[in-house]
């Protein structure tokens, strides 16, 4: 029982919702699939905020890419035959990783990746294929990167300020080779160890533009550049994707301040990355 | 956030206008389609909509971990599986919620439930009313699941006396009598 709080809203428009967010500040909280919020509401919370009658419910490929509804629930990503097309699938196979079949029945993208915990499985996926987080403050529609939407400056504004109402990815990433691994304890676990986004642009059996995402091990999902750096320009294979596994377990090590508690997490990121490169490849 | 274009938002309507529930002394007003028949609530903001269901005696949504990790507070809302511990009651407001209850009796049982009697699939029972639900609302999206279905589809519900075999070989045995049951021109 949350005692605090007073009144729902139900606004039908992102610019509705987006407004009563700018009027009642820190008093409201937004809630969608309702996974993520409704156990830990402030107390200072008095509005609940639900937007799961907006109008965000799309996937969708026109000439600038593909185009995720902020409200699909990440079971729809993980069935959408579209997505099970795009990059190999690695959007729908990372949506189907951890958790269970309710959880992702009923969580959303926009919960997901809106200020993501490092267990979360879809933030490495978009990090890795260059999406953009498309947002509203109720005044006016903006874009920015997606790794600049869960770790810029103003990354703590979203849910608060703006609120999501989209996910862009571009058109070129359509032919990527990619490949989304994972290693928890159990299929359904929430938590895991490490897990892991590998995605290739090839021309000719060369990689000319490479995506290396890691999340669990550190407190956001991140771009490794030190092991993207060992396969832009060579050829796709074993020795460049073991150099890339190397390179980034010694940046994740680097990043965890060689902690105890992150070592098996690290060491297995490492793992993961060869064995998603070397998928990617083969794919 | 400056590098970036701008947009006039869109005003797209959504799918429905449930407004705005204001609660008065301490209680909210909801409507909620429960098991085909619209029921009238009084709910306090913050309670939940796992508690709310019971207080109104849907005792078959059984309380576990009330933490959203075991499943056996399963129920359909809007046709999909939905664990109501993790809902606030007001957010049920204006949509359908089917339980255990909205599904057979015991003279009269869904043929899912059936099953799952047929295949031994139950002990304490304390789970199953989630089992069913979520085996209800994928067959209602695969007829014909394969095991590897069946048991992603319970991987959210819980069970500490079984070790699973038989409520899968339930879930199997199910998507027959259910095809069995509308081929007879029955209820599913």
């Amino acid at each position: 029982m949350k005692n605090n709080i007073k009144q729902f809203c139900f606004p039908s428009t992102a610019k509705e919702a987006a407004g009563l967010m700018a009027r009642l500040g820190k008093a409201a909280v937004v809630v969608a699939g309702g996974t993520r919020h409704t156990r830990s509401i402030s107390p200072a919370v008095e509005t609940v905020i639900d937007i799961s009658d907006l109008p965000l419910r799309h996937i969708k490929a026109d000439a600038d890419g593909l185009r995720i509804g902020a409200l699909c629930t990440i079971s729809d990503l993980e069935k959408s035959p579209l997505l099970a097309k795009w990059a190999g699938g690695v959007i729908a196979k990372t949506a189907g990783m951890g958790s269970n079949a309710l959880a992702r029945g009923m969580g959303t993208v926009g919960g997901n990746v809106v200020r993501p915990h490092p267990y979360n499985n879809l933030p490495a996926a978009f990090l890795a294929l260059d999406a953009e987080a498309v947002f509203t403050d109720g005044r006016k529609e903006d874009k920015l990167p997606f790794a600049e939407m869960i770790a810029g400056a103003d990354t703590l504004l979203f849910g608060h300020k703006y609120l999501l109402t989209e996910l862009r990815v571009p058109a070129g990433t359509r032919s990527w080779r990619a490949c989304a691994m994972r290693l928890s304890l159990t299929k359904s676990s929430w938590s895991s160890y490490a897990q892991v986004v590998a995605a290739l642009d090839l021309r000719g059996g060369t990689v000319r533009k490479a995506a290396v995402a890691v999340s669990a091990v550190l407190p956001k999902a991140a771009r490794i550049a030190a092991a993207e750096r060992c396969l832009v320009g060579r050829p796709a294979g074993e020795l460049a994707s073991r150099e890339a596994a190397d390179a980034a377990a010694a940046a994740l090590s680097s990043l965890t301040a060689g902690a105890e508690s992150r070592a098996y997490g690290v060491r297995m990121a490492g793992v993961l990355v060869r064995r998603a490169l070397m998928e990617a490849i083969g794919s | 956030m400056t590098k970036t274009r701008a947009k006039t938002v869109s005003k797209t309507k959504g799918r429905a206008g449930r407004g705005t529930l204001k609660a008065a002394d301490g209680v909210i007003a909801i409507t909620v389609n429960v098991n085909g028949r619209d029921l009238a609530m009084r709910v306090t903001p913050g309670e939940f909509l796992l508690d709310a269901l019971r207080r109104e005696g849907f005792k078959g949504v059984k309380k576990g971990c009330d933490n959203g990790d075991c499943g056996t507070c399963t129920i359909l809302l809007d046709g999909k599986p939905a664990l109501s511990c993790m809902l606030f009651a007001a957010q049920a407001h204006g949509r359908r919620v089917v339980t255990i209850e909205g599904l057979g009796t015991p003279d009269r049982p869904h043929p899912i439930q059936a099953a799952f009697v047929e295949a031994g699939a139950v002990q304490c029972g304390f789970c199953i009313p989630g089992m069913v639900l979520a085996t209800k609302a994928l067959l209602d999206e695969d007829p014909d699941p394969d095991e590897g279905a069946a048991r992603r589809a319970l991987d959210g519900n819980l069970c500490r006396c079984t070790g699973y075999v038989k409520q899968v070989e339930a879930v199997l045995l199910s998507a027959k009598k259910v095809k069995q049951a509308a081929r007879k021109g029955g209820r599913p």
